[in-house]
């Protein structure tokens, strides 16, 4: 019973809660018409990597790290949504263009909570399966045990 | 009567579930990764031929083989729209069953240890 079977799930832990943060990012800002870039701001979604699972050593590629080869997930990115922003007739609005129309975020808040519950459910799978492999390494110190 | 087959079905047992939790875990972790495929270890059917070998031939290495332990793609049939194959439920139900079955076999493995320390002890122990 390997105890690094636990940073499969820390990874995961990571991945979620970054995802959580930049979801609480996105809804802060589903009004913001300013941003570095000039323009409204764009909804953040984050990428998901798979690490692939090795095995046993046996199996592992030349180079093989345990840290980084023994399986889990792990967020490569955060990039910008590519759907379009809204354009909102708003002309007593500093940021309104010369027609009178304001650029407002491509945030919906129905789509993040949704993404949030999925985000909070799959952290949750996530602390049961760590807690199932202290489960097990508890019962495999116990094989030692009189 | 330290070295029996039982005792080494027992460990190949033990190290196919820990290496089965290791890849429920993964899946676990995975959960939200698009395109992922779910794995398992079969190592029941492994473990199985491995025993009947060493009961033909005593003589057959003891060592528990490698493959045993391999990671094969599990399809669960989830039909997810993200391509993911694991269905969280099911993964989470498999993943308990996993944990009670080593739990079995761990005490099921510590009571033989305590017939043998008996039987050491001439049954003072």
């Amino acid at each position: 019973m390997s105890i690094s079977t636990l940073r499969i799930s820390g990874s995961a832990l990571s991945a979620e809660r970054l995802r959580l943060d930049v979801i609480s990012q996105n809804i802060a800002n589903v009004q913001t018409t300013r941003t570095s870039d000039g323009r409204a701001y764009q909804r953040r979604e984050v990428v998901f990597e798979e690490v692939p699972l090795v095995s046993s050593l046996r199996q592992a590629p030349a180079g093989y790290a345990p840290e980084v080869g023994g399986g889990g997930v792990r967020a490569t990115a955060v990039v910008a949504s590519i759907a379009p922003t809204v354009r909102v007739h708003n002309a007593g609005h500093p940021d309104a263009d010369a027609e009178g129309y304001v650029e407002m975020p491509n945030v919906n808040l129905v789509e993040e909570m949704v993404d949030m519950v999925v985000a909070t459910r799959a952290y949750e799978a996530n602390v049961a399966a760590a807690q199932a492999t202290k489960t097990l390494v508890a019962r495999a110190l116990e094989l030692g045990r009189a | 009567m330290f070295e029996t087959r039982t005792g080494e079905v027992a460990r190949g047992a033990l190290d196919g579930l820990a290496s089965r939790h290791r890849a429920y875990v993964n899946n676990l972790a995975n959960l939200e990764t698009p395109g992922f495929q779910p794995g398992d270890v079969p190592f029941e059917a492994h473990l199985r031929k491995f025993r009947d070998a060493m009961l033909a031939d005593p003589a057959t290495s003891r060592a528990v083989p490698p493959h045993l332990l391999e990671v094969v793609p599990d399809d669960q049939a989830a039909n997810r729209e993200d391509q993911n194959g694991v269905q969280a439920d099911r993964q989470m139900i498999r993943l308990e069953e996993n944990t009670l079955t080593y739990e079995a076999l761990a005490q099921a493995t510590r009571l033989r240890a305590g017939l043998m320390r008996s039987v050491l002890t001439e049954g003072r122990g």
